[in-house]
C-alpha cells in the first residue's frame, strides 16, 4: 500500500509542479510577498502608527510589538494563499479526472479507492503547503531585513498552523471537488463557499449571539492570532495586542481539526461510498 | 489460461436504460469485438471488466478472481483504454507509462527499459520526455494504447481504438492486436463502431442492442464474395453457380480466381458490368438485420 501511496501522490504532485496553476500561483504569491515586503519595508512605520493609534496605543511602541505588528500584518494577507491553492489543487483534483475522462484509467488500476484518493490529498496539500511555503520564507526574510534579527518562537507556530490551515483548506477542496464533474465548477463553488457563503454564516452566527469561532472562516485566523489576538472579521471580539491565549489556539486547532475530519469523510462517503463513478 | 467470466449482470446505464448479460464466458486466447448503436452499453461492459466502475448486480470474475470480493487483484492483468482520456498534461508520457507499469505491477524492477519498449512500440520515442500538453490528438492516442498494454497485462481492453487514430496510429494498433493475438494467454476485448476493423482481428463479434447481447457472431465468411453490378439483378438470372440476390448485388461462393473470372464473363455476357467484388461481411449483413428488425435503421 505504500508503494502505492508514494506512487500515486508523487505522480500527481509532478503533475501540479509542472502545471501552469502551479506557475501562476508561485508568481503570484511572489507578487503578493513583494508588494508585502514594500509595504511593511518602506512604509511599515507610518503604518504601524495609525495601526496601533486606532487601539489607543502609545506611539513608541516596544520592539517586541512592532515585530508582532510587522507578522500579525503579513499574516493577514497570508490566509488568502491556502485559499487559492486548494481551489486551483485541490478542488480540481477529482473533477479533472471526471472532465478529462482521466478517472476510468485511474480506478481500473489495482490500487484500492482509498489509496487513491489519500494521494490525491497528498499531491494537493504538497502543491499547496510549496505556495504556502514561498510567501513564509519571504516574510521571514523580510522580517530578517526590517529586523535584523531572526522571529520569535511564534514564528514556528505560526508556520505549522499555516501548513494545518492548508490540510484542512485541500481536505475541503477534495470534498467540493468530489460533488463537480467540471474543474471550473468546483473552484468557483469551493471560493464562493469559503469567501461569501461562510462569512455570511459568520454574521448570522454573531448576530444570533452564537460563538463565531464555530466557523471554519473565524477558526482560520488563528494561524496571525499567534502574534496578536485580534480578529478585525469578527464583530464585538474582546482581543488583545497580546499572543493568542493557549487555550484559545487550542479550542481554534480543534475547531480546523473538525472540520477537516468532516471534510474527508464527505470525500470519502462521495468517493469510495457512493461512487464517484457510477 | 486468462479467463472471463459473467454472471446475470445487470447495471443502470440512464433513464429507462440498464445493461443486461445473463451469462459470458471467454477464454484464452481469444480477440472479441463488441459492436451496437451509440448507448447500446459497450463501454459499460468495458468498464465493468475494468474494475472502475463497482456499483452493479450480479458477478464478474476475472481469472477466476471475484472482482467484488477482490477488485485489486481482479483487475491486476487488466490494461485498458476507454473514453479516450485526456490525461494528466504536465507530466511526460514516459512518466505516465512508468507510473501505470509501476502500479499494475507492484514495483520498478525493469521499467525503463519496459516503457522505452512501448514508447517504441507505439512510436514516440522522440516525444517520451514532452509534457502530454504537447502531443497531438494522434500522439496521445497512441499514448493511450501504450498506457492499455504496458505491464503485459492478460487482458487488454479498448474501446473505440481508431478514434483519433492518424495511418501510423493505425499501424501501431494493428501491430498491438497481432502481438496480442499471438499470445495463447491472451484476451482482447474491442469495442468499436468499425466493422471493418472487427472483421479483420476478431474471431467473434458480440452484438449489444439496449444493453443486451443480440447475436454472437463467428467471424467466417468462407469464400463469400459479394458482387456489385451495374444494374438491378433480374428475378430470373439464371447463373452457372448458386447465388443470393439483393438489389444490384449478388453474393455468391467463389473459390479460386479463375471461378471468379469465369462468373465475370457469364455476368458479362448477360449484360451486367461488375462495379466492385468484395468479400462478404456476415458480420455487416447480421447486424443490419438486427438493426432493421428493431426498427433501428434507415429507410432508403
Amino acid at each position: 500500500m505504500l508503494f502505492e501511496l508514494k506512487k500515486i501522490s508523487g505522480f500527481f504532485t509532478l503533475n501540479f509542479w509542472n502545471s501552469r496553476a502551479f506557475s501562476f500561483m508561485a508568481f503570484l504569491t511572489i507578487i503578493i510577498s513583494v508588494l508585502m515586503f514594500i509595504l511593511t519595508f518602506f512604509t511599515f512605520g507610518s503604518i504601524i502608527q495609525s495601526f496601533v493609534q486606532e487601539g489607543g496605543i502609545s506611539l513608541y511602541l516596544p520592539e517586541q510589538l512592532k515585530e508582532a505588528t510587522f507578522n500579525f500584518i503579513w499574516g493577514n494577507i497570508f490566509i488568502y494563499i491556502p485559499i487559492l491553492g486548494a481551489a486551483f489543487f485541490a478542488a480540481g483534483s477529482i473533477s479533472y479526472e471526471l472532465e478529462q475522462k482521466t478517472i476510468y484509467q485511474l480506478l481500473s488500476l489495482p490500487v484500492s479507492r482509498d489509496v487513491i484518493l489519500l494521494g490525491k490529498l497528498i499531491s494537493a496539500f504538497i502543491a499547496t503547503a510549496t505556495i504556502v511555503s514561498i510567501y513564509i520564507a519571504i516574510q521571514f526574510v523580510s522580517f530578517i531585513i526590517e529586523f535584523q534579527a531572526l522571529p520569535s518562537f511564534n514564528f514556528i507556530t505560526y508556520y505549522l498552523l499555516a501548513l494545518l490551515l492548508t490540510f484542512s483548506d485541500v481536505s475541503m477542496g477534495i470534498a467540493v471537488s468530489t460533488f463537480f464533474s467540471k474543474q471550473s465548477n468546483a473552484s468557483i463553488s469551493y471560493l464562493i463557499l469559503y469567501i461569501v457563503v461562510m462569512d455570511i454564516v459568520s454574521l448570522i452566527f454573531q448576530a444570533s449571539g452564537l460563538n463565531p469561532l464555530l466557523i471554519k472562516v473565524n477558526a482560520d485566523r488563528i494561524v496571525y492570532r499567534v502574534f496578536m489576538n485580534l480578529d478585525p472579521y469578527v464583530l464585538f471580539y474582546g482581543g488583545s495586542i497580546s499572543p493568542v491565549p493557549i487555550w484559545q489556539l487550542l479550542y481554534s486547532v480543534e475547531i480546523l481539526g473538525a472540520y477537516t475530519g468532516c471534510f474527508l469523510l464527505i470525500a470519502y462517503l462521495m468517493f469510495l461510498r457512493r461512487g464517484i463513478v457510477k | 489460461m486468462s479467463s472471463i467470466v459473467v454472471k446475470n449482470l445487470s447495471k443502470d446505464m440512464g433513464p429507462d436504460k440498464t445493461l443486461e448479460i445473463k451469462k459470458l464466458n471467454l477464454d484464452s486466447p481469444r480477440i472479441i469485438g463488441l459492436l451496437g448503436p451509440n448507448g447500446a452499453g459497450k463501454s459499460t461492459i468495458l468498464k465493468l471488466l475494468s474494475g472502475s466502475v463497482e456499483y452493479f448486480k450480479g458477478e464478474i470474475e476475472i481469472n477466476g478472481i471475484n472482482i467484488r470480493e477482490d477488485r485489486q487483484n481482479a483487475v491486476r492483468g487488466i490494461g485498458s483504454l476507454i473514453e479516450n482520456p485526456r490525461f494528466y498534461q504536465f507530466v511526460s508520457g514516459g512518466h505516465l507509462l512508468s507510473f501505470i507499469s509501476s502500479i499494475r505491477k507492484g514495483s520498478d524492477a525493469g521499467i525503463h527499459e519496459e516503457v522505452a519498449s512501448i514508447l517504441d512500440q507505439i512510436g514516440l520515442v522522440k516525444k517520451g520526455k514532452a509534457l502530454i500538453n504537447t502531443y497531438s490528438t494522434g500522439e496521445l492516442k497512441r499514448l493511450s494504447l501504450g498506457a492499455a498494454i504496458i505491464g503485459d497485462p492478460d487482458i487488454v481492453l479498448l474501446d473505440e481504438p481508431l478514434d483519433n487514430l492518424d495511418i501510423l496510429g493505425e499501424l501501431v494498433l494493428d501491430n498491438i492486436i497481432n502481438q496480442i493475438s499471438e499470445g495463447n494467454n491472451k484476451i482482447l476485448i474491442m469495442a468499436s463502431h468499425d466493422l471493418g476493423l472487427l472483421e479483420k482481428f476478431c474471431d467473434e463479434v458480440i452484438i449489444l442492442i439496449d444493453g443486451k447481447i443480440e447475436e454472437t457472431v463467428t467471424m467466417d465468411s468462407g469464400n463469400k464474395k459479394i458482387i456489385t453490378l451495374s444494374g438491378e439483378v433480374q428475378s430470373n438470372l439464371s447463373l452457372s453457380k448458386e447465388y443470393e440476390a439483393i438489389g444490384n448485388e449478388i453474393i455468391v461462393e467463389l473459390g479460386e480466381n479463375e471461378e471468379i473470372i469465369s462468373l465475370i464473363r457469364e455476368l458479362n455476357s448477360l449484360g451486367y458490368k461488375i462495379k466492385k467484388i468484395n468479400d462478404y461481411s456476415v458480420l455487416k449483413r447480421k447486424y443490419l438485420d438486427i438493426l432493421k428488425i428493431k426498427g433501428l435503421s434507415i429507410h432508403h
